[in-house]
Parts: structure tokens; sequence; C-alpha cells
């Protein structure tokens, strides 16, 4: 008893109960998000974690069977380079028997026949393989010369020359190379997975090894177990041994593939991740802080691109391995056994299961051996490793010119951005890489793009889009622990995070600008229109920017960063097709709307940020913001513009097509009444009364108040101000009159107008139901919804001129493009006079008012 | 460490703190009434009320999870108190958070920087960041920099200084803005003998000069021969508090120690 409890626990004892503490340590984290979301939303949200891990699961599994498709198609590619190297060329086996014919009977006959067919061939092989057709003709044409001159085999079926993984022992140099390198590219993806794909860039401290080695345990055993936890937090692995499964399948029958993905595919899978983990702690013990988070964070980008290699490689697999045969060949002088060894493939050509198996595990069992060797060798030369004298501070010379000057966080951000090595890769590197993905993913239009502007432009958008969306999250790491500091400040985190949206806008912009210099340089008639593009993308990056900033997280105390709910996500990337498919379809309302829409999101995103801010720490404390909110407000005109199209669809099929006009107003009208009744309803319920949002309360403490606003004298007032909306609706209403019939008389807008203008008086019974819609219905539920709850909100987020425009903007985003001067005017004039009246009833008149007189 | 090392030992009488506290009870300047945090289900503060007399050093003294540190994050703003008020100056502590972040001045338990500033350049931004001239602020910081013996290491990088440099750099920040209130979390915990000194003559001085100070410790001698007026805090709930003087006679011990065991004395687990 009592020399057990003296002699601490032995290796693997230490190993589980260090795996069963992290297990547990994940378990109690999801249970805390459980109970934290719960509080926040009264028990009322569903939890989607659960699916979305299946999904990550099925996601990378999917990446690793890609990884093994892989492989074989670079041996059989590797092969058809071998025998092309021979003098010969690989074609299809209809082009063979062709050329064979054409060698048996007349040649002048056949020449004629045998040239068309060459073309024919030239072409598909340049598809896919790359080349140019006419060069690859030449050579063919020289080919069926060679055979008929000497009867020499010159061509050769793609079947004949690539065999495929079955033939790897035989196979030439290329082959052997390009197999092997498809393999390390698979293990090098494994390696730099880490815990997962969260680019955790501030880990910079070694975890809890100081306290854990203070125990009597073996130091192998920790660093085993700190290898091994990677294995079981992230599904990247899961799905290794699918990759040995794929491969073995290849070769073996199905059975043996299947006892392969257990019995080698495991083995080898936490191979890979102990060696991650192995190097991780290398650079840990070895680098200075400054160094750690850039060298970490380079691993996990390898990690990341190489995956992404190997799915997007998966589209031109055969161009992709062509290149690189041709680069690498040179090499192909090197011996490169590894697929052959870790196929079991013996030198005979032939393939003994057993030998990949124990060639597999014991290669695994060396890596894992030497990563935790490497772990306890660094462990023995101190945890806190020889950085010291590695950097020894700010360079002496640039002390004293340092001034944090009229904005200190610019300044601070700079200095990060010089000293930090981690910056680059955080700031620069990763964002542009999930980018390039993106852009990937969306080749088809980039394609195109060769052809036309506006499809390079659209391109550059999604890509800074995309910048934004990674490096927004982002914003807080640069802070780190220190975040302590900027709450000593009397200024709060906004004013951080505003600053850092506007850099990160800065950055992202400069990425764009360098696409539309070149899109500008293809395209030097387009220059004014790529110009406009880069203005709108200058205004619509800052928004995009400031939505993301609001996706911000902190990192726990225990150095996990909180997961980012999809809904916000999702919320962030508003506006952003709608500018892009503007801009690609050169629809310029379209574009401009989605500005417009991307703003008011961001407002929206900043209210309920806003809201949380105070909170970061305090997450228990946390409340969502209090109603009517901008999102209230936006979803509820989304409710009343969507709802009146369908009910006005129902209508229809009702009356007949006939009675358009009929049906457009009654689904209006429904829509309307509907949607403010249910807003108003909602908002009751929320303890906002319908008064709350009719009027609009003065300011709290203002000794000098307006003298309408008293109590009062009350009828008198509210008819004289009823009689001013009444007024300024009928002199914006002779406005909007005149506008139109200036446009009219433009070249090229006039025809469109006049136009318009007889189908609108074509249609039966329009006038009455448009002036009932437009008069009766549209003012009170358009005023309660834009007027009302958009612009308060927008007011409360804005203030100011800012939000009247910004309102009336968003107002006029709704109508017809030739409407939108005289509409912004009218809501711009109702936000004012809503704002100073005090009463929404006055711009509900005006709207009448302006509908009558322009509808007249 | 011998008693008369302690350069303000006796220094200050608790007997005049008892009559300017008697006589002008509006003069605290951090009221806590009635407060209570809860972390969902974990309850870190029950319900806690006293008040800071203004130009005082108050210490704050509790076992450890008594719900110290969570007091002072709420004095900072950084947590919401679950129910009842805290003020500083008459200012709600987290509904005017950035006002009250102009008065006070905060010493967090570890102090964490910036890895890629010195201890110069965060001085600086912090300067700039409160909306001083950096120069004239550094200027009048440089005497307190020398006393605190950071002057060879003030443009080395932060995150390379040992935790009693820390500490001293965060103190330096706390004082930047010549706050009207100190909160310093213990303050010297981890500091060697001479910079504890350093640190309570420094304390000292500006309490003399008209600061407050709210310290947290579990040094009872330092609280004796510093303080004039103590709050002992158990399990979330105040179970003692006024001047020295006051708990003495109240408690009808001599020593803090005493009444501080007395009171947070806890029935054996079993």
């Amino acid at each position: 008893m009592k020399s057990e409890a003296r002699t601490g626990p032995g290796f693997w004892r230490t190993v589980w109960l260090l795996l069963r503490s992290a297990r547990k340590r994940a378990a109690g984290r999801r249970n805390r998000q459980q109970q934290l979301l719960g509080n926040r939303s009264g028990g009322r949200a569903t939890n989607w974690s659960g699916f979305g891990f299946v999904a990550a699961v099925f996601f990378m599994a999917l990446i690793n069977g890609a990884a093994a498709y892989f492989v074989s198609v670079a041996v059989e590619n590797g092969q058809r380079f071998d025998v092309e190297r021979q003098g010969k060329i690989v074609v299809s086996q209809n082009f063979l028997e062709v050329a064979q014919q054409a060698l048996q009977t007349s040649p002048a006959l056949t020449n004629r026949y045998l040239d068309l067919q060459v073309s024919t061939e030239a072409s598909r092989i340049a598809e896919k393989y790359g080349g140019k057709p006419a060069d690859i003709a030449a050579r063919l044409r020289e080919a069926v010369l060679t055979m008929q001159k000497t009867g020499a085999q010159a061509l050769v079926t793609r079947e004949e020359a690539s065999p495929g993984l079955t033939a790897l022992a035989k196979s030439g140099g290329v082959a052997t190379m390009l197999g092997s390198v498809a393999l390390l590219w698979w293990a090098l993806m494994l390696v730099f997975q880490g815990e997962g794909l969260e680019l955790d860039l501030q880990r910079r401290r070694h975890p809890m090894w100081e306290w854990l080695f203070s125990h009597p345990v073996p130091a192998g055993g920790v660093f085993l177990a700190e290898m091994l936890s990677p294995v079981a937090a992230n599904p990247m692995y899961w799905g290794g041994p699918l990759f040995v499964i794929v491969l073995y399948w290849f070769v073996y029958d199905p059975g043996l593939a299947l006892l392969a993905g257990v019995v080698v595919g495991i083995p080898v899978t936490v191979a890979a991740a102990c060696l991650g983990k192995a190097l991780e702690i290398g650079v840990i013990l070895r680098f200075s802080p400054r160094t750690r988070g850039a060298m970490i964070g380079l691993m996990g980008w390898l990690g990341y691109a190489s995956m992404m290699l190997f799915l997007l490689g998966l589209f031109v697999v055969d161009k992709l391995t062509g290149a690189l045969a041709k680069i690498l060949t040179p090499f192909a002088l090197l011996p490169w056994p590894w697929l052959r060894l870790f196929l079991g493939g013996k030198a005979d050509g032939t393939f003994s299961f057993t030998a990949g198996v124990l060639t597999c595990e014991w290669a695994a069992a060396v890596t894992i051996a030497a990563a935790v060797w490497l772990g306890v060798w660094g462990a023995r030369q101190g945890l806190s490793g020889t950085f010291a004298a590695v950097d020894a501070g700010p360079a002496p010379s640039r002390i004293g010119e340092t001034r944090f000057g009229r904005e200190p966080l610019y300044r601070k951000e700079f200095l990060w951005f010089i000293r930090d090595r981690s910056a680059i890769v955080q700031t620069i590197l990763i964002p542009l890489t999930v980018a390039s993905v993106q852009v990937f993913n969306l080749r088809g239009v980039l394609s195109q793009a060769q052809g036309a502007w506006n499809y390079l432009c659209g391109t550059a958008i999604l890509f800074g889009t995309y910048f934004l969306w990674v490096l927004g999250p982002k914003s807080l790491s640069s802070e780190g622990s220190a975040l302590w500091i900027a709450l000593t400040w009397p200024r709060g985190l906004e004013s951080l995070l505003k600053a850092k949206a506007w850099l990160w806008s800065l950055i992202s912009s400069g990425i764009v600008a360098l696409v539309l210099i070149y899109a500008a340089f293809q395209f030097p008639a387009e220059i004014w229109k790529i110009t406009l593009v880069g203005v709108g993308w200058f205004f619509f990056g800052r928004s995009m920017a400031e939505k993301t900033v609001t996706l911000v997280t902190v990192t726990s105390p225990s150095g996990e960063p909180e997961k980012i709910p999809w809904g916000r996500r999702a919320a962030a990337q508003l506006g952003m097709l709608t500018f892009s498919i503007g801009v690609l379809t050169q629809q310029w309302n379209i574009a401009v709307v989605g500005i417009v829409y991307s703003y008011v999101t961001a407002a929206a995103m900043w209210e309920g940020f806003r809201a949380r801010l105070p909170y970061l720490y305090d997450p228990w404390s946390e409340k969502l913001p209090p109603p009517p909110t901008l999102l209230h407000a936006m979803v509820a005109i989304s409710i009343l513009v969507e709802g009146g199209a369908v009910i006005t669809g129902i209508a229809m099929a009702v009356f007949g097509r006939d009675n358009l006009a009929v049906a457009q107003a009654i689904g209006y009208a429904v829509s309307a009444v509907a949607v403010s009744i249910g807003v108003a309803h909602f908002l009751d319920k929320r303890g906002v009364g319908l008064h709350e949002v009719w009027e609009w309360p003065a300011k709290a403490g203002t000794q000098t108040r307006h003298w309408w606003r008293g109590e009062e004298g009350g009828f008198a007032k509210l008819l004289l101000l009823l009689c001013a909306g009444a007024a300024a609706g009928l002199a914006l209403g002779l406005f909007a009159r005149g506008y139109s019939a200036i446009l009219e008389q433009l070249p090229g807008i006039g025809e469109t107008v006049r136009q318009g203008k007889a189908e609108f008086l074509k249609v039966p019974n329009l006038k009455i139901s448009y002036a009932v819609m437009a008069v009766v219905f549209a003012p009170f539920a358009e005023e309660y919804l834009f007027r009302g709850l958009l612009f308060r909100a927008l007011d409360r987020e804005w203030g100011g001129w800012r939000a009247i425009l910004g309102s009336a903007a968003f107002f006029a985003s709704y109508h017809p493009p030739l409407a939108w001067l005289p509409v912004a005017m009218l809501g711009a004039t109702n936000a004012w006079l809503f704002k100073k009246s005090g009463r929404l009833a006055p711009a509900v008149i005006l709207h009448m008012v302006y509908n009558a007189v322009v509808l007249r | 460490m011998s008693e008369s090392q302690l350069p303000c030992g006796g220094a200050l009488d608790p007997s005049m703190a008892v009559t300017e506290t008697a006589s002008q009870p509006s003069a605290a300047i951090v009221r806590i009434d009635g407060v209570k945090k809860s972390f969902g289900y974990k309850v870190a503060l029950k319900n806690v009320s006293f008040a800071v007399p203004s130009g005082q050093i108050c210490g704050l003294l509790g076992p450890n999870g008594a719900g110290k540190t969570t007091l002072f994050r709420l004095l900072m703003g950084i947590l919401k108190a679950t129910e009842g008020n805290l003020t500083i100056d008459g200012r709600d502590a987290f509904d005017d958070r950035m006002e009250v972040k102009r008065l006070i001045g905060f010493l967090p338990d570890e102090p964490v920087f910036y890895s890629y500033l010195s201890g110069h350049e965060v001085l600086e931004l912090s300067a700039a960041m409160h909306g001083f001239d950096v120069a004239a602020t550094m200027k009048r910081i440089a005497p307190l920099i020398a006393k605190l013996r950071l002057l060879q290491d003030i443009n080395n990088y932060a995150e390379d200084y040992s935790r009693g440099m820390k500490k001293k750099l965060g103190l330096l920040l706390a004082m930047l803005h010549e706050p009207k209130l100190l909160v310093l979390d213990e303050p010297t915990n981890g500091l060697d003998v001479e910079s504890t000194h350093l640190f309570y003559d420094l304390i000292f001085e500006t309490a003399e000069q008209g600061t407050t100070v709210l310290f947290s410790t579990h040094l009872m001698d330092h609280v004796t021969k510093l303080c004039s007026h103590a709050v002992i805090i158990n399990e979330g709930t105040v179970v003692a508090k006024g001047s020295l003087e006051e708990l003495r006679s109240t408690f009808g011990l001599a020593s803090l120690e005493e009444i501080f065991l007395q009171l947070t004395a806890r029935p054996p687990q079993t």
C-alpha cells in the first residue's frame, strides 16, 4: 500500500489518465456552451453542433478518400510519362486502331482521314494533360510515320501504358516518384492538422507541462498523451484510415483492404498526429514567444493548404500531376520506394499484404517513439527553452521613434505587424489562402473572367469579401491575454474594434485594388467602370469589415476560442451576393442596393454586438438587445415585401390573370395589415407598446423642449403638424412629377419611362387599385416599419444625418431605380419630420398626399 | 521582516480615520450596496455592502475564493452585478464604466502585456489611450519608473519581464492617469521583500496625496501597518468592516489576524 502511494503511475497509466481527463474537459466544455446558450435564449435555442460534427467527419473522410484516389492517378500519370520518356506516345484505343488500319490500306486515301483523326486526338490529349494541340499533332504524325517505316510500336494505349498501382514495382522512375510524392503529401497534410482548423496563433505558452511534470509521472507518457489528444479531437484524423483502405483496395481484395484500414490506417494516422505534435512541442521549446505564434501558424497553414490542394486538385488531377511530373523529372533518378513499401510491394513486382502491414506498423512505431523521445529530450533540456538568447528585445534604435500619436491604436497595430512574426501569417497568409480557395471554387466564373471585365471585378469582390470574412473574427488575436489593458482605458473595446475594422478594410481594399488594376490593364476601354467598382468596393468593404469584426471571440483563459454561431456568420455575408451579382450582370442599381443593404446589416450586427460587448468576460449576464432592434425592422420589411408578392400570386390565381392590378393591391394591403399587426403584437409581448413606436420620445433631461412637443394644446398642435405634413407631401409630390417629366425628356431613359407609363395605363383598374394601395395602406405600414422601427434603430446606431440618409437610401432601395431620388427625399423628409415632431402621424399624412399627387 | 522596516508603520493614526468617516459619511468614494454576483448556478458574491472613505487605504481581506477578485472585476465594469449597486464617486461601475475608468487605476492579480511592445511603449500607448499628451506624461512618470527600478528594462519587451517586474509595470499603468482610486489585486503577491517595500512606500505616498486605495492581500501585518480601514469577506459575504480601531473594539481582539481567523473559521468538512 505504502510503496504504491510513493511510486507514481506507470507509462501507460499516465497516458490513460491524461487522455481520460482530456475527454472530460471536452465534454465539460460542450456542457458549458449548452448552459450558456440556454441561459441567453431562455432555453429556446436548438443546438446544431452534433450535426455539424457529423458533417465535419464526413467531409474529412471525403478528403482522405480523395487523397487516395489522387495517389493512384499520380501513379498512372507517372507511368504514362515514363512511357513517353521512351519516345512513345499514349493514345486512345480508338486512335490506335485507326492508325493501324490506316497503315494497312493505301496511304494516299487515308492520309486526309488520318489527319482529321490526328488533330482530334491531339486536342483531346491537350485538353486532358495540357500542351499545345499543334505540337502534339506533329508528334503523333511522326509516330505514325515511324510505325509505317520501321514497324516499331511508337503508339501505346492508355490501358497498356498505365496499368496502375498493381504494376507499381515494374514502373519507371517517374511513376514511383509521383506516387511517393502524393503519399508524402498526404502524410504532410495529416502531420500539420494539429487540433483542428482553428488557426490559433496565440498558443505561445506551453500548456500544462510544468504542472504535469511536478508529478512523479514518466515524461514520455505525458507527451504521448499530449500527442494522442489531437487524434481524439480532430475528425480529420478519423478519416485517415480511409486513405489506407482505398489504396489497399486498388492492390488487394476488399476484405484485406478493410483489415488494412485497422492494422495500418490507425497506427499510421496516430504516428502522423504524434509527429505533428512533436514538431509543435519542438517549436514551443526552441523558439521565442514572438516566433512561436508564426511557426505554429505556418504549420497550421501548411496543413490547411495541403488539404485544400487535395480537394481542389481532384478537379484538375491529370494536369496537376502532369505539371508535377515535368518539374520533378530530374529527381526521378533518386530512389522513391515509399509508396511501394507502404503497399507492401516487393522487389520482384509482387505484393505481400503482410510485408506492407509490417512495414507500415514498424514505421509508425518508430515515428511515435521518435516523437515521444523528442518531447522527453526537450523536457530534459528545460521547459523554458533557449529562446531568451534568441531575441533580446526591440532594437535600441527604434526606441524613442515610437510615438503614439493622435490615433494610438493604429500605431499599436503597426508595431504588432512589424514585430510579431505571426502577424503576417495571420493577417495576410491565412485569409489570402482561404480566399483563394473560394475563388478556385468559383473558377467557372474565373474562366469567363478572361473574356469580360465584369467577371474579373466580381471575382475581386468575392475574393475581398472572403478575405475579410476570415480576418474579422480574429481581430482580438493581437491583443491576446493583454486585453485587460484595453479594459482599463476610458475608451472601451468599441473604438479598438472599429479601428481594426478600418485597418482590415484597408488591407482588403489593397488586395482588391491589385485585381482591379490588373482588370484595368486587361480592359483599358472599361477603365471608368472598373474605377466605379473600386469606389463601390471601398464603401462595401468598409461595411463588410465592420460586420466581420462583430464575429470576434475572445480566447478563454484555458486557451480555447469560443465558437461563432452559424447564423451570425451567415448574416455577415448579407449584401455580398447582391453587390457582386450587380457587378457581374452590370446592373448598377443592384450593386448599389447591395452596398446599402450591407451597411444597414452592419449597423444591425453592431447593435447586437454592442449589447454583447460589455459582457465579453461575463457571458452569464449577457442579454439580447432590447426590442425593437434594427434586425426586427429588417426582418419585418422583408416579410412585408415577400408576403406581398406571395399573396399577390394567390390573389391572381383566384381572380384570374386579367386582374393583376387588383391582385397586387390586395396582396400588398393584406401583407401590410398582417405584418403591421404581427409586428405590433410581437413587440407588445416583449414590452414595447404601440405608442412607443408611434412616438419619438423627447430626450430625457433636455430642458429646451420645442413648443410642439409639449402635452398642452394637443389637438390644435397635432392638426397644425398634419397640415404641415400634407403641405410637404404636396411639394414633394409635385417635385416627383417634375422629376419624372424631366426624365421623359432625357434621351435613352425617356423612352423607357414613356413605355412604362403606357404599359401602366393599359392594365385595367390599375389606377384605382394602386390608389387604394398607395394612399390607404402603404403609408401606415411603411411609416410604421421604415420610420417607426428602422429609422429609430438606425438613429441610435449612427445618429444625425447619417441615420436620416441611410434609412432614406434603404427605403429607396425597395423602389424602382428611376424613382430613387424622389423616394429617398420623401424618406429623408419623413425621418426628419418624425424625429422633430415626435409623432409618426404627420409623416403618414405626408406619405399619403405624396402618393396621391404622384399617382394622379 | 521586522516591522520597523515598513516605512509607514504607525504613521497613520487609526482613530483619526474613525472620526473622519464618522463626521463625513458622504465622503465615501466607493459605495457597494447589496451586491450579488452569480455565474450560472455558482454564486460568487451573496450580499456585499461596504463603503470606502475617500483618501483612505482600505484592505480587503478574505480567504481564497471569498470573492475578492470578482469584486474588483465588478468595480472595473468588466462584470455586471446580478443585483445591487456599485458606485465610484457617485457613478455606476457598470453603466458608467467609461467614466469610471478615468477614476480608477487597476492592477490585476497577474498582469499580462502585449508581446510586441516594450514596457516604455505600453506606458506610452496607455497614456495616449487616456487622451494625455504622451511626452509630458512620460516625463511626469519618469521618476516613478526610476523609483520602481525599472529604468534598465523599460525598453525591453514587457512579455519577457519577470513576475515582479510585470507587477511593477502594472502598477505604473494603474497610476499613469493619476486616478482618484487605486484598485490593487494582491499587489505584493510574488514580490521580493525589497519590492514589497517599494510598493507599500509608493501606495502610502499616493494615499497621502489624496488617492484612495483599495487592495486585497493575505498579509495581515501589512494591513495593520498600512491601512486605516479593512473589510473582511468570506464565502461571498462581508463578515466585518470598519476602521481598524472599530474592528478591534467590536471583536475585543488585539490583532487583525485573530479577528480574521475567528470570522473565517469553517466547520471541518467530513
